[in-house]
């Protein structure tokens, strides 16, 4: 899952930044509008997280923007204006939720998951994936009702592949879900993880889930 | 009594109840009048009666007195003597047997009329003395044809006049008495109806709220004697609605400013508290929650500083202070921001300027202005302060160009928490320092002025009166 971060406070960037990279989220933080409007509309965000009271374009624009340049983002406003009408005015905007600061971190990264589904046309938090379960709000993924042991990345990798399940998904495609725009990848880090990710399924006799197509990219195959 | 109405009711009521009295007792006084004229010209009407048979019979009328005693009859209530020239007795009612009427005195022609008792009976007597002239048949001495002075007296009950007199103050009693009654009815309707507007007002007043507040009372709605009282009215809502409306804000304000803070000692602690192990993190999060509290501590202060402006505090001592010696105390910090900022502090003349002031309230105010002018004025640009008489006192002014700020975000500069920019970016900035300075400024008796001009913004210190102690008095600062 890949979220960006439009947030003028640095020290809830750092704290975000570094909550959201432990569950595996790519994400990249910015403290202004105009920079946040710029990163939004140039790369495939599943979810963007947006403060209103930011210095230049402030965040009502942002959202106003997006939506008239047709874009369909999900996103949640996380903000510490909290009268009923600068809600009203911020989901009639546009936002697909609406987050009060303060908050806690937890229902932060639910309402994030929640929209991550909705983006993927999940309402069930649990993925069936051959003999795998995916449980996407505990990040969790098990055989048997045994959890196998992924890395963030690893898990990333796989939810995001399990929500295109059946879907070729490109390398680039991948890359861009797995790793911010702050995070330089090496060339083969996709396939790495994809290596990484199928010898851990096959030490728990889970084979040919993650299948490859030439010239295309990944598929995740269930069948 | 606190209705109104009643009062007014109750005052016209004894108003009316008064000129009622007085009209009542007029209308007796005058049908008594009436009512007496008219028994004592029916009195003299038989007095000439009388008389005219005594020309006619002369001295017969009391020895032959058919004629007389059947005059005397015909008014059964009626008692009459009749006395000669001589003072003899000439005729009397048969009523009065031996008893004899009291004999008129006095000259000759005159009439008397009085209201007495005669054997315990009330009466009107009517006394006169009067000439007549003699006639043939009279046995009076002297020469026929010759006048002779006779008295009468001719009593007569005065129960009728007295009943007549009841009847007519029953009837004006009566008729006051129903005019009192449908006064008192008519001026409880009349003050009922005439205090409509006012009880209706009183209901438009009692029904305000704080949503409705904001609103005005319409002047062509109501009388035009209510009219100071609504336009009072109405400036008094606008104020207050002002004021609670920058109350609200100023509360949503507070609470949003801790919001953010809040937000990131949670967010830094739970991320923290989720990998202990992480050290570097956990330390770094530390860090960030102490100065982020540190942060919170000095905002809770200063709202603290300007809560404790804002109550009543007693008026503060004042001194001779000289400006030029309090802005050189102030300088050098300015100066290393100015020079930070490429800006050029230009001293418009303030050396030997002393004013009557709080000299701690005073310092503060110009630290703020001075500070605010330098981390605001564009860079490169000059900032500027002196000191120049005005009409009202003294002003001390500080300005510096400003393209950023517009009319209306300079009248709310001294609004707590105001930023010109949405962004809470820099936490070291509270939108309190104007606001305190405003106080400060109120409470030391100065005034504080923000205005643009020309894109410059201008602050100025106002000491009213005469606050200049001594000093130059050249343009302040522009």
């Amino acid at each position: 899952m890949r979220v960006l971060l439009i947030e003028d406070s640095p020290v809830l960037q750092e704290a975000l930044a570094k909550g959201f990279s432990r569950q595996g989220v790519a994400l990249d933080v910015v403290g202004d509008g105009a920079a946040g409007l710029a990163l939004a509309r140039n790369n495939p965000y599943d979810v963007l997280v947006l403060d209103l009271m930011l210095p230049g374009l402030d965040g009502m624009s942002v959202l106003r923007e997006l939506r008239a340049a047709g874009s369909d983002l999900h996103v949640l406003i996380l903000t510490a204006r909290d009268a009923v009408e600068h809600r009203v005015d911020g989901l009639r905007a546009g936002a697909d939720d609406y987050l009060i600061k303060p908050f806690e971190l937890d229902e932060l990264f639910a309402r994030v998951q929640a929209l991550a589904r909705r983006k993927y046309r999940r309402k069930d938090p649990t993925l069936r994936i051959g003999p795998l379960t995916l449980d996407t709000a505990a990040r969790r993924v098990t055989k048997d009702g045994e959890p196998l042991e992924l890395t963030p990345r690893e898990y990333a990798l796989f939810e995001y592949l399990a929500y295109r399940c059946g879907e070729a998904v490109s390398r680039i495609d991948i890359e861009d879900h797995l790793y911010g725009t702050t995070h330089l990848p090496s060339s083969n880090a996709v396939d790495a993880a994809v290596c990484a990710l199928r010898s851990k399924l096959a030490r728990r006799g889970v084979r040919d889930l993650v299948k490859t197509r030439r010239g295309v990219g990944y598929v995740l195959d269930s069948e | 009594m606190r209705s109104l109405s009643l009062r007014i009711s109750l005052t016209l009521a004894a108003s009316q109840l008064a000129l009622l009295a007085l009209a009542t007792a007029f209308a007796y006084a005058i049908g008594d009048r009436v009512l007496t004229d008219q028994f004592d010209q029916d009195l003299a009407a038989r007095a000439a009666a009388y008389r005219a048979l005594v020309e006619q019979e002369g001295t017969r009328v009391g020895i032959d007195g058919r004629e007389a005693l059947a005059l005397a009859a015909s008014a059964p209530r009626e008692l009459v003597q009749i006395w000669g020239p001589g003072g003899h007795r000439l005729f009397r009612s048969a009523e009065l047997g031996e008893r004899s009427l009291p004999k008129p005195r006095g000259d000759v022609g005159a009439v008397s009329i009085a209201e007495t008792t005669f054997e315990g009976k009330a009466v009107r007597i009517l006394a006169v003395r009067g000439e007549v002239a003699r006639v043939e048949k009279s046995l009076w001495s002297g020469k026929a044809g010759e006048s002779a002075v006779i008295a009468m007296a001719i009593a007569r009950d005065s129960a009728e006049l007295r009943r007549a007199r009841a009847g007519l103050l029953t009837g004006l009693l009566g008729g006051a008495a129903v005019l009192l009654v449908s006064a008192v009815l008519l001026a409880r309707w009349s003050a009922r109806r005439g205090l409509a507007p006012l009880r209706s007002f009183g209901r438009e007043v009692g029904a305000l709220d704080v949503e409705t507040l904001g609103g005005s009372f319409d002047p062509a709605q109501h009388p035009c004697e209510l009219e100071p009282v609504v336009a009072g009215l109405n400036d008094l809502r606008g104020r207050v609605d002002r004021a609670l409306r920058r109350e609200k804000r100023m509360n949503a304000t507070l609470a949003h400013e801790f919001r953010t803070p809040i937000s990131e000692l949670r967010a830094m602690t739970s991320v923290a508290l989720q990998d202990p192990s992480d050290a570097d993190f956990t330390r770094r999060a530390l860090e960030q929650v102490h100065r982020v509290s540190g942060r919170m501590a000095e905002l809770l202060g200063l709202i603290r500083q300007l809560v404790h402006l804002a109550r009543e505090e007693p008026e503060p001592a004042l001194e001779d202070v000289d400006l030029g010696e309090l802005v050189a105390e102030l300088r050098p910090g300015l100066q290393e921001l100015a020079d930070a900022r490429g800006l050029c502090l230009a001293d418009g003349g303030l050396d030997g300027a002393r004013v009557r002031a709080n000299r701690a309230a005073l310092a503060s105010v110009c630290a703020n202005l001075l500070g605010n002018a330098v981390l605001y004025a564009p860079q490169g640009s000059t900032v500027r302060y002196g000191v120049r008489s005005d009409a009202g006192g003294v002003v001390l002014g500080v300005s510096n160009p400003c393209h950023d700020l517009s009319a209306d975000q300079v009248e709310r500069l001294t609004e707590p928490f105001w930023r010109g920019s949405t962004s809470r970016s820099d936490p070291d900035r509270h939108g309190l320092g104007l606001s305190i300075a405003s106080e400060m400024a109120a409470l030391a008796g100065l005034g504080l002025r923000l205005s643009l001009r020309d894109a410059t913004f201008v602050a100025e210190v106002l000491f009213p009166g005469a606050g200049l102690v001594s000093g130059p008095c050249g343009p302040a600062a522009r």
